[in-house]
């Protein structure tokens, strides 16, 4: 059995990582290695983690300990048809041990940095300094709902939201029912309209 | 402005860009329920997307799949030290006493030894592919391979990098690699490939030589589906 393959390289330290282009054929190449798996996983399972954490070296530890944790599963990795989903389940449950570790409160974002997220906000707001000043009210406002989340409910929010994952795919992420993934919702969404007036004369636009 | 409107205005936008909200929008949210009820869930998908858009830091990639290679590195030489303390030497011939490494096209030189030398010869200054073929007894799920290659050799669009390590499964029977190898000089260089399978490991030597007309022996890298 033939099957086309690029090898993937074992990244030294100084050099950055990189893929081998060469079309190879190596005929006992049934299965892709774990960096040809894991390399394009990584930014997206990043992003995620930073939406858990807000916090960009929080977010790096988390994958590096996922890739630590998954890198002697080539295997079943290679196995799985959604890898993503698979991946983000088990972060997940890294994410909730290291809250427990720390014996942190259920409240995700309490050491949230809030410039770090404004500085996320200003993508576009132009010159207007009235603009300004009114994007700066209602991040902070949006960034005070954030910290009364709890990270169940941020989770849940984010992967819904932006990732797009389905209610049933979230509860499979979370070990928990369907219902309890659309009471999370329900909640998060809640508290962060908390205080959302339309005096604030601004949208934040989603996708 | 009616509530269409309300919504068409809304839609033209950039994941998770700030815009400022028009005068009519607002006074049309003030009047209509509905409305400030889609914008405020606007809003807040609009803040978390806003929130996420953070770019990855630099080398994030190579930092993680380093750690991650790293450790499969120590397991396997942890394991292979406990191995050979518990006298599992003579586990690990019979394990790799049937895998041999050989020329593609001398396949009935096979190269029996713990350290084999094999010589092959490649045009110079040309990609070529040479096939390595190990045979296996039995079918081996996770084996780790590695190539290095002399300072005199490399492997194509490598710039240079002469050193490879991959996992692969290894079929029971033949099992062949198509190297697209670079040789510089006419000297020629070693090529030295690793077979570790759990607590075992076999190297193999062979040499390449540079070769002034190209030979029959060698396929040219265009012809990629051998
Ligand atoms: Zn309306």
């Amino acid at each position: 059995m033939k099957r086309a393959f690029s090898f993937a390289l074992t990244p030294s330290p100084i050099t950055s990582h990189f893929y081998l282009s060469v079309s190879t054929i190596i005929s006992f190449m049934h299965k892709k290695t774990f960096e040809e798996l894991f390399a394009p996983q990584i930014k997206p399972l990043f992003k995620v983690a930073y939406q858990w954490t807000l916090n960009s070296q929080d977010a790096e530890d988390l994958v590096q300990e996922l890739a630590l944790r998954v890198v002697d599963r080539v295997d079943e990795m290679n196995a799985i048809e959604k890898l993503r989903p698979w991946l983000v389940k088990i972060m997940y449950r890294l994410f909730v041990d290291e809250i427990r570790k720390k014996n942190a409160r259920p409240l995700a974002y309490e050491h949230l940095v809030d410039e770090e997220v404004m500085k996320n906000l200003f993508v576009d707001s132009g010159s207007d300094p009235e603009a300004i000043v009114a994007i700066d009210q209602l991040g902070r406002e949006l960034i005070a709902n954030l910290k009364q989340l709890e990270h169940e409910q941020a989770v849940t929010l984010f992967l819904f939201e932006v990732e797009g994952y389905s209610l049933k795919e979230i509860a499979d992420i979370q070990s928990v029912s369907e219902g309890t993934v659309k009471s999370r919702l329900h909640r998060g969404r809640k508290i962060m309209k908390k205080q959302l007036d339309t005096g604030t004369l601004l949208s934040l636009d989603p996708c | 402005m009616n509530c269409t409107e309300f919504h068409q205005q809304l839609e033209f936008c950039e994941k998770g860009s700030v815009n400022s909200l028009s005068k009519a929008q607002a006074e049309h949210m003030r009047e209509c329920e509905l409305c400030e009820a889609y914008w405020q869930k606007h809003v807040v998908c609009g803040f978390l997307h806003a929130v996420s858009s953070v770019d990855a830091p630099a080398g994030l990639e190579a930092r993680i799949l380093a750690k991650a290679s790293q450790k499969v590195s120590e397991n396997s030489s942890q394991s292979r030290k406990v191995s050979w303390l518990a006298g599992a030497v003579a586990a690990s011939l019979v394990l790799f006493s049937s895998v041999w490494l050989i020329d593609l096209f001398r396949p009935e030189s096979p190269a029996s030894e713990q350290m084999a030398q094999v010589k092959v010869s490649l045009p110079i200054n040309q990609v070529s592919i040479l096939p390595v073929m190990i045979e296996s007894p039995s079918a081996l799920p996770q084996v780790t391979i590695s190539v290095n290659l002399g300072p005199s050799l490399s492997i194509e669009h490598y710039n240079g990098l002469r050193k490879l390590s991959w996992q692969a499964a290894l079929n029971e029977g033949a099992n062949i690699i198509n190297l697209p190898v670079l040789v510089a000089s006419e000297k020629g260089d070693k090529v030295i490939v690793t077979v570790e399978s759990g607590d075992e490991m076999k190297t193999y030597e062979f040499l390449v030589e540079g070769q002034k007309n190209s030979s029959k022996n060698v396929n040219s890298i265009n012809d990629s589906t051998i």
